[in-house]
């Protein structure tokens, strides 16, 4: 019951963010351009473009948007007056990473699916679309959850804002990318969706698991 | 209904409470009186849950506040003194998330908000954001989150600063109406003329420890610190208080052109004292109005305590 309300609250408020609105309106808007730029894109897909895009611009932001918020909202007191009530700070975590995931994911699949929809009208399709889509639908997710949880940790770990954001544009954009690639460069082809999947799963656990303690011990 | 044991709290070499140890009940409005940095915002978070990693005991209710997966929380409703609102929300938002939070059921939940807007005297802000506020409105939203369930215990950090002198009114009637209806009210404030008239008990506390307790009568009466006598004489006369000089007064402290108030030695009876003010003034021929024996004010209790700190 307390995620829920927490968790709907957290909604609310990244709708009202100019950061999560220029998400849902930029990313659409880039794969659009990238079009407009490079017509010619050799028979890739456009796809392609969008889901590299929403991995890398979506979890950098997501990094560097979460660390600063809690760090900020951390000095500000904020937490005081949820937490004299019967909250827990780990759900609390909880809701903010989940809504922040939803709202990212709604920027990716706008994105994806508009390329999706560029790529059919100009007749760039191949075989094993869905698949493809699917891949890159994966990757999206798993990217925007770990990058959300890496600025959740920054977020209750750091108490300077500046340094909460260079880490986490450091972290959660570069070495990112890398840690989502690893499957696709350790294992076969098979196993890929599988321990992309594992590493989307396990990964932000680890984070928040260590988030909530840190969190837990802090005097606020 | 609230116990401290023994508590201590430390910031790295900082300690900021030394086994503190206090009992308050039902119906009382505690005064909690120090100068800034004494330790009155710790007790407040230590008692509302916020830090946990304290030395000795709490309770409420006799349960422990650190039992896992209580509920006493929200029975308690906290004004903090610099706590932030975020700032996307409205005054109205802000009520609705924490009622919900706070057990409020949602089918109550508007009246609730309805009253506790009414009750701070910020109705006519419900649909502002928070960035449209003014500092003395956050102030008053702060109060009206804190009163939203109806908690038995309310605990308000620092009420009445920035506050202007009507809301000030309000917020102490606020105050008494929660202590009328048998619950208990903690106040703090490093200014205690804001609160000497609203308090019951009192707690004096001064670099993390409880100098005294006791209700404002109490303290007057344990700590009679120097007699005051007020001496008015007739107005337009020109006065020199020097005239006194050699009488068993510690300290003239003129009030207004024709009137000052005398803090006379301890070890002298009053009425001696009275007798031989009397009649140095009379000697010099000064019309004198009036001469009374005053209360000393808690102000002198607090400032023997905390030695002018602020």
């Amino acid at each position: 019951m307390t995620f829920r309300i927490l968790y709907n609250d957290e909604l609310r408020g990244f709708a009202h963010s100019k950061i999560i609105i220029a998400l849902w309106v930029g990313l659409p808007l880039l794969t659009l351009l990238i079009k407009f730029i490079q017509p010619d894109t050799e028979g890739m897909p456009l796809l392609f473009f969008a889901g590299a895009m929403v991995g890398s611009i979506g979890g950098t932001l997501s990094a560097v948007m979460l660390s600063t918020m809690i760090t900020g909202e951390r000095k500000r007191h904020v937490y005081d007056l949820f937490l004299t009530r019967p909250v827990r700070r780990g759900t609390l975590l909880r809701a903010k990473f989940f809504a922040s995931l939803t709202c990212l994911l709604v920027a990716a699949v706008v994105s994806l699916g508009l390329a999706l929809v560029v790529d059919t009208v100009n007749g760039v399709l191949m075989p094993g679309l869905g698949e493809l889509l699917g891949g890159f639908l994966l990757i999206s997710v798993v990217g925007l959850a770990i990058s959300s949880a890496v600025g959740i940790l920054f977020g209750v770990l750091i108490k300077s804002t500046a340094l909460s954001a260079i880490l986490s544009l450091y972290l959660g954009g570069n070495l990112l990318s890398a840690i989502i690639m690893l499957p696709t460069m350790l294992l076969d082809g098979q196993n890929i969706p599988l321990f992309t999947g594992l590493l989307g799963v396990l990964l932000p656990t680890a984070l928040m698991v260590v988030a909530v303690r840190v969190f837990n011990r802090k005097s606020l | 209904m609230i116990k401290l044991k023994s508590v201590s709290k430390s910031y790295g070499t900082v300690h900021a409470l030394h086994d503190l140890s206090l009992e308050l009940t039902r119906g009382e409005i505690f005064g909690y009186i120090g100068p800034n940095g004494a330790g009155k915002t710790t007790t407040f978070k230590i008692l509302t849950g916020l830090i946990r990693d304290y030395r000795g005991h709490v309770e409420i209710d006799g349960v422990d506040i650190r039992t896992p997966g209580t509920q006493l929380y929200a029975r308690v409703g906290y004004m903090p003194q610099d706590a932030g609102f975020q700032e996307w929300r409205t005054v109205e938002h802000v009520l609705q998330t924490f009622g919900l939070l706070s057990g409020l059921d949602r089918t109550i939940l508007p009246n609730a908000i309805d009253r506790a807007l009414e009750r701070a005297g910020i109705t006519e802000h419900r649909k502002r954001r928070i960035t449209h506020l003014s500092g003395g409105t956050v102030q008053r939203l702060r109060l009206a989150q804190a009163i939203l369930h109806e908690p038995d215990i309310l605990v308000l950090d620092e009420p009445l600063s920035g506050l202007d002198p009507a809301s000030r009114f309000q917020v102490k009637e606020i105050v008494r109406e929660f202590a009328s209806k048998d619950r208990l009210v903690l106040v703090s404030s490093h200014i205690l003329s804001e609160i000497e008239g609203l308090a019951t008990k009192i707690g004096i506390l001064h670099e993390g420890r409880i100098q005294e307790t006791g209700t404002p009568a109490e303290l007057r009466n344990r700590y009679q610190v120097g007699m005051v006598v007020e001496v008015s004489v007739r107005p337009g006369t020109e006065i020199d208080w020097d005239v006194l000089g050699g009488l068993p007064i510690i300290r003239v402290a003129p009030q207004e052109s024709t009137a000052a108030r005398l803090h006379l030695d301890p070890s002298i009876d009053l009425d001696d004292a009275i007798n031989l003010i009397m009649k140095r003034l009379l000697a010099n021929a000064i019309p004198i109005r009036g001469i009374q024996h005053v209360q000393p004010s808690l102000e002198e209790v607090y400032l023997q305590f905390t030695k002018g700190c602020t």
